[in-house]
């Protein structure tokens, strides 16, 4: 049964079974994974015509992935038959928690020179009345090699940037969490703000939007 | 290990020449981050599919081919082997590149390299490719190329003719994944 907030004694256990979990799991080097989605982005642009139509394919596949590999992950037990299941609430101030979590699993304990810890904004302080979480991404794999930047970013559509297809991609992930949970939110995911445009940190933007009935 | 730096802009400068934008991370500190194979679950396979899907076969096996040549392009820009040796050489990018260690033995009758890795970040944890004739490690065949042609360029490890193949996968139910490459020195 998934619990209604997360008890302190969990959490602790989570943070050493995050650990262990990361080590068990097979892994490879991350500057090899993050240039083959720029070489995917290169690929696509090459077959369909732009980067932004690239970035938009590549995008709409990792979010229909993501959806997918996370329920599927939620329930595959990681280490002594525990899975991820037992370290997720409905709270929605657990969700930074969560996020953490997540990021341990996937990135290892290395993960705070790519990203910052997640903040959580209650709708109660948002303009929109809509829970968000603000993502920073401090120093970037993804484009940290990338040159002639500005040309690039000029030819990029409205509404596209270089990491449109990674907010698609954390956007799936927490479908996949909020769908599992039973919770009645859509959520979206958009960078807001990004390294290649001289920003100095990269910010990607959750908002969980009620369902409507 | 080796960074060198004439391939390193990051080394000496702050800043994109071209663009005068800051730069946005320090490839020596990603390169000691490894990443677990659910991130390349949900991205790799739904790229294989849409080649799959929106190409005949033979055009969508030279895309997912051509994604490992171009990705060794990039890769040379951080890793050049320190070694010479072809052994040793695949040792390194085994150990630093693919996250695996890479068996390699020479059959003297047919003049060929086998390669077994360890394991696969391409086809273990990732869902079977139920599709003759392609692997889900298949890029292998194309960065191993396009990295033995830098060398060569580089005058790191020369050769006259390199040929790579993957011979077969656990992506598509074999026991381990095997690699089969040819030198004419």
């Amino acid at each position: 049964m998934v619990k209604e907030k997360l008890s302190g004694i969990r959490k602790r256990v989570a943070g050493i079974g995050k650990r262990l979990a990361y080590r068990k799991m097979k892994k490879t080097s991350f500057l090899l994974i993050a240039d083959l989605c720029n070489v995917v982005i290169d690929k696509f642009s090459d077959l369909y015509g732009s980067r932004s139509a690239a970035i938009k394919k590549f995008a709409e596949i990792c979010k229909e992935e993501s959806i997918r590999v996370t329920a599927d992950i939620i329930e595959t037990p990681v280490l002594f038959g525990i899975s991820l299941r037992s370290f997720l609430s409905r709270n929605l101030t657990d969700f930074r928690f969560i996020i953490e979590l997540i990021y341990h699993i996937v990135l290892g304990s290395k993960w705070p020179y790519f990203l910052a810890k997640p903040e959580y904004i209650p709708a109660e302080l948002t303009a929109d009345r809509v829970n968000k979480y603000l993502l920073k991404i401090l120093h970037c794999p993804f484009c940290y090699n990338i040159t002639k930047a500005k040309e690039d970013i000029d030819e990029l559509e409205p509404g596209v940037t270089h990491g449109t297809w990674f907010a698609k991609l954390l956007q799936g992930i927490m479908q996949g969490i909020v769908d599992y949970l039973g919770m009645q939110y859509d959520v979206n995911c958009e960078e807001t703000q990004c390294l290649m445009s001289g920003y100095e940190y990269g910010e990607m933007i959750y908002t969980l939007y009620p369902r409507k009935e | 290990m080796r960074f060198e730096k004439r391939n390193s802009n990051l080394e000496d400068n702050d800043f994109d020449q071209d663009s005068n934008i800051s730069l946005r991370g320090d490839a020596r500190k990603f390169f000691k981050m490894n990443l677990t194979t659910i991130f390349l679950r949900m991205v790799y396979p739904g790229v294989l599919l849409t080649f799959l899907t929106e190409f005949d076969f033979e055009t969508a096996k030279k895309h997912v081919w051509d994604l490992g040549y171009r990705v060794s392009k990039y890769v040379f820009k951080y890793f050049i082997p320190k070694s010479k040796k072809f052994e040793k050489i695949l040792e390194e990018i085994g150990k630093n590149i693919w996250g695996t260690k890479f068996k390699v033995a020479f059959d003297k009758r047919k003049e060929v390299y086998r390669i077994t890795p360890q394991s696969c970040p391409l086809c273990e944890d990732l869902p079977p490719l139920e599709v003759e004739g392609l692997h889900n490690c298949f890029p292998l065949e194309g960065f191993l190329i396009g990295y033995f042609e830098l060398l060569k360029e580089h005058n790191i490890f020369n050769y006259y003719k390199f040929f790579a193949k993957v011979l077969q996968s656990k992506g598509t139910g074999a026991d381990n994944c095997i690699y089969e490459v040819k030198i004419i020195k």
